[in-house]
């Protein structure tokens, strides 16, 4: 069987075939999460809101008209969603870096230079979370997710000159943080 | 010193770095940086974190993580089905102007603007159709007086609202035979003119009562 289009899915779903749904969420649960988790660095959190995703898409695609992608929609809401986590989050003073993954290793690093990987992993993470909104949203589509600009403009209701902008001080904000968290722990 | 010709290229550099333009653009920022120090100063700014991220291993989580996922959603939508509320919360969005518009409208007919005067009409004509002059003094002395007058033993106060009674009947009477209604009183007729006043009869009828403060 060829694969279906997402827009093929959403008129098989509409018709009332769920199994195109199970279908979209196979497609896109792993990119939904991931998005949600750098942007919410928690994996609870992530999986709350990739749930809340799909349960959102399940009401409105029924009533989905196509004038955007499936995935730009779905990218769209998780973003928001992620971003709210975060906002909810600071305002109560709470944030944490989770140990809920592990890093990719080859195996045979020594324990020493394993730690070291991930405390700086952990650094750059955090400079990530320290990131304003707009900018952290952009560096997390570009950078990691590698969505074009145009597709991030259409996520993000942003002009694609603006994004460039975004990402450009986004990733110089991290530079700046790592290279201060460096000073400040040689000292 | 060189001069700069070509517009600043700041924010494509991490795109440059990364490899991640065209071979036209990575030909044109190659030029721009070859001339341009404060482009190539950004450029190395950020050129350690761009390989620093490059060099971030991958996050995992564990396969078993995905294989549950979907049987837990359909888990949640099962839930939320099963609490789904009587009323659908789409119909706030109509019910909620249609109601206001409803108690505003029935407010706004209460405001006095709006209020419906009291018909004095309704209220005279039932009073004079199908009555006799006595029986109009009889009515309106009771309206006036109600039980009083059919309590009452002392004489004085029967008396006075006798002539109170009287004089009621007497208005209706000269109302009902005043020429500027165009109508001639014929005792034998009385009940037909009655029913025959039309509501600027019945008017004059209740000015004149009023002016004998009888209503």
């Amino acid at each position: 069987m060829s694969l279906l289009k997402d827009f093929e899915l959403v008129e098989k779903f509409q018709q009332g075939d769920e199994t195109s749904f199970n279908e979209l969420v196979k497609r896109y649960q792993e990119k939904i999460y991931w998005i949600a988790r750098r942007i919410a660095a928690d994996h609870d959190a992530a999986d709350d809101i990739a749930q809340e995703v799909f349960i959102k898409a399940y009401s409105a695609l029924k009533d989905f008209r196509g004038d955007s992608a499936v995935y730009t929609w779905l990218y769209r809401v998780t973003v928001n969603l992620s971003l709210n986590y975060v906002r909810r989050k600071k305002a109560r003073n709470f944030f944490r870096i989770d140990d809920f993954f592990t890093l990719e290793s080859d195996g045979n690093d020594s324990p020493d230079k394993i730690f070291e990987a991930k405390e700086h992993n952990q650094l750059l993470n955090e400079a990530i979370q320290q990131l304003p909104e707009k900018q952290k949203a952009a560096f997390i589509l570009r950078y990691q997710e590698e969505l074009t600009y145009e597709e991030i403009s259409d996520i993000l209701k942003t002009s694609v000159g603006g994004l460039k902008a975004n990402y450009f001080h986004a990733v110089k904000k991290i530079g700046e943080y790592v290279n201060r968290a460096h000073k400040t722990r040689s000292i | 010193m060189s001069i700069v010709r070509t517009k600043h290229v700041p924010f494509e550099l991490v795109d440059y770095l990364e490899g991640s333009v065209d071979a036209a653009a990575r030909r044109r920022i190659t030029e721009h940086l070859d001339t341009c120090k404060r482009c190539r100063e950004e450029m190395e700014t950020i050129a350690s974190t761009v390989s620093e991220l490059k060099a971030m291993p991958e996050e995992t989580v564990p396969q078993t993580y995905f294989a549950g996922f979907l049987p837990r959603l359909h888990e949640s939508l099962q839930k939320k089905r099963e609490k789904k509320p009587l009323w659908n919360p789409r119909a706030v969005y109509v019910t909620v102007p249609v109601l206001s518009f409803v108690v505003i409208f029935f407010l706004l007919l209460n405001v006095p603007i709006l209020e419906r005067k009291p018909n004095l009409h309704e209220s005279i004509r039932p009073l004079i159709v199908d009555l006799s002059p006595d029986d109009i003094a009889e009515v309106m002395g009771s309206r006036l007086h109600g039980e009083v007058l059919n309590e009452t033993e002392n004489p004085a106060v029967y008396n006075t609202m006798m002539r109170k009674q009287y004089n009621a009947a007497k208005v209706v009477k000269d109302a009902l035979e005043d020429k500027s209604m165009s109508l001639s009183l014929n005792e034998n007729d009385y009940q037909g003119v009655i029913e025959s006043l039309n509501d600027d009869q019945v008017d004059h009828i209740i000015v004149r009562l009023k002016e004998r403060t009888i209503l």
